[in-house]
């Protein structure tokens, strides 16, 4: 794949690469060169293993929180709770 | 007698030192004496650590009758990406060049509790980047067997060090055969384990998924009690997993009766007729020992060199963008009076040419509109390339293979960078599928060291040693190159 010079230097700025003209040309031809190598990797036939199980979005339920019918049961293993929380030992930034 | 000693094994060195027939301080005076004569030609360590000897320790305490771990006072030395606290740790980079490590990588403080004798830092290709060492912002590492070609990478260093008797063992780091490939190249063993099975904390990360602390020796004996010196859980590395020890002693007597050898067909598309020949030879002697030999296909293997090339790359673009000359690093403040023109300047700066192209890589293919069809579809081939093992392994024990396509290779002969990434072709399955890969010396070629690799299931370390330690039994060990 042809990587044109701006591709190259927009690829440079969110690397944080400051490279001299010579060095952007230079790379942009072997970058060119190598993702041509890397489109083999598409002629590879097949699903990765697993890829073929998907759950059909409609099975989802509706994005509503609900109460958990074995909240109680849960909390009842908590080592420390206030109420229906969970009481954790706070991380504290001291300045 | 200061010769005889360097060459030693560590298993050897171990016995002798309990014996009393030589000292721990008399040890590392001979490693120190052939890196001194050695390493002005060879440049294998980037700087030697006198502060973390043990060999006075080690003498007051066998003088005591004080019973010792397996590796304690024998010199080893530690590849320059691994932190150790007493010297800076570069990883190649001049980036990173006197960057002091606030706390020892846990694989080196394993080896500090054993009062290992902890000799330098040797040298990498940067940050890991590379097969020949070439790349190290300090300078190449010349092959001790032919002083005009490369010892291989990135692991380069260590390799050199080892088997030109500066250090009895060396840690490296094999992230896409950078243990196993300048194993071949030094005729050494080179053992890359499995994935998880040491501890990566402290290591300077390249590609945090396929990243494996590995050891570098000349035996398989001396590899197996290296590696069971640092091996392990670490509560540091949430990725490290706990295994069963490895029965060193009964590597002595090696038994391959019944092992079922695949021999990867594709691996040897591009192979040299040179070095298939000891290859093959040395699969023909196993069989009389009675292994099982046959062919084995991996379909994906050879795209699963580019598809390590988009990985990697792109885990590395992430990796290093720490390396800012902020946190680490020293900023170019003439660069401008904004944080991003100080970073981009210190960077461009400081990375060398190939850092520079795999982070532009790893861009590329993590960025928006070229995601999918770069870093997406490497991932889809590395599982199912690790699928074709996991199917190989109901077969077979263990897969074989020429470790490299050739010899090592002249200094400066390999400037296209798709020539040298092409050199890792039969090293990277192993790496993306984070199996046990080694290489062991199998023969000759043109005067040059030749590697057998063979790959392991999960776990299956004590295995391939076992049968390295059969290669060992059948081809001999080539001699340690002394002479530079």
């Amino acid at each position: 794949m042809a990587v044109s010079r701006a591709t190259l230097d927009r690829m440079a700025q969110l690397a944080r690469l400051r490279l001299t003209a010579a060095e952007a040309e230079r790379f942009r031809g072997e970058l060119s060169a190598i993702l041509e190598a890397f489109d083999r990797i598409r002629a590879v036939p097949g699903d990765a293993p697993g890829a073929a199980i998907e759950r059909p979005l409609k099975d989802l339920r509706p994005d509503k929180p609900r109460q958990a019918a074995e909240a109680d049961a849960i909390l009842a293993d908590v080592p420390h709770r206030t109420g229906r929380s969970v009481s954790v030992k706070g991380g504290v930034l001291t300045s | 007698m200061t010769t005889d000693l360097a060459a030693l094994t560590l298993v050897a060195a171990a016995d002798g030192l309990r014996r009393r027939v030589f000292s721990a301080g008399e040890l590392e005076a001979a490693c120190a004496a052939r890196r001194q004569q050695a390493d002005p030609t060879l440049h294998a360590f980037l700087v030697e650590t006198p502060q973390r000897s043990t060999a006075a320790a080690v003498d007051a305490a066998l003088a005591t009758g004080e019973s010792l771990p397996p590796l304690a006072g024998l010199p080893i030395a530690i590849k320059d990406n691994l932190c150790l606290t007493g010297a800076p740790t570069t990883a190649g980079s001049r980036l990173l060049a006197g960057y002091q490590p606030v706390r020892d990588a846990t694989v080196v403080a394993r080896l500090a509790a054993q009062r290992t004798n902890l000799i330098g830092k040797t040298n990498l290709d940067e940050f890991g980047m590379g097969s020949s060492t070439e790349h190290s912002a300090f300078g190449p590492t010349r092959n001790p067997y032919d002083l005009t070609r490369v010892p291989g990478g990135s692991s380069g260093g260590s390799a050199v060090a080892v088997a030109a008797g500066a250090a009895l063992a060396a840690l490296g780091t094999d992230t896409g055969g950078s243990v196993r490939q300048p194993a071949a190249y030094c005729g050494l063993i080179g053992l890359k384990p499995t994935y998880g099975r040491v501890s990566r904390s402290g290591l300077i990360a390249l590609t945090s998924s396929t990243d494996v602390v590995g050891v570098l020796a000349r035996t398989a004996r001396d590899a197996a009690v290296a590696f069971s010196g640092v091996a392990g859980r670490d509560p540091d590395d949430a990725t490290s997993v706990a295994a069963l020890p490895l029965d060193v002693d009964a590597l002595a007597s090696p038994n391959v009766r019944g092992l079922r050898i695949g021999v990867i067909e594709e691996a040897f598309a591009d192979v040299a007729p040179e070095v298939a020949g000891p290859v093959r030879a040395t699969l023909l002697e196993l069989e009389r020992l009675g292994a099982a030999v046959a062919p084995c296909s991996l379909p994906s293997s050879p795209a699963g060199l580019w598809a390590y090339y988009v990985i990697t790359p792109a885990e590395a673009s992430t990796n290093l963008a720490r390396y800012d000359g902020i946190r680490y690093g020293t900023p170019l403040h003439e660069a401008g009076p904004t944080l991003a023109a100080r970073y981009a300047a210190t960077r461009g700066q400081s990375f060398g040419d190939e850092v520079k192209r795999r982070i532009l890589l790893g861009t590329f293919a993590l960025s928006a509109g070229y995601h999918d069809r770069y870093y997406g579809e490497a991932t889809r081939v590395r599982r199912i390339l690790s699928a074709e093992y996991a199917v190989a392994f109901n077969r077979f024990d263990v897969l074989a293979s020429p470790t490299t396509p050739d010899v090592a290779f002249p200094l400066g002969s390999k400037r296209d960078p798709l020539a040298m990434y092409r050199e890792d072709v039969n090293l990277v399955g192993a790496s993306l599928a984070g199996l046990p890969a080694l290489s062991v010396p199998c023969g000759v070629a043109t005067g040059l060291p030749v590697g057998l690799h063979l790959t392991g299931p999960a776990l299956a370390e004590g295995q391939l040693l076992t049968l390295a330690a059969a290669v060992e039994t059948v081809r001999g060990r080539l001699p340690l190159a002394l002479a530079v």
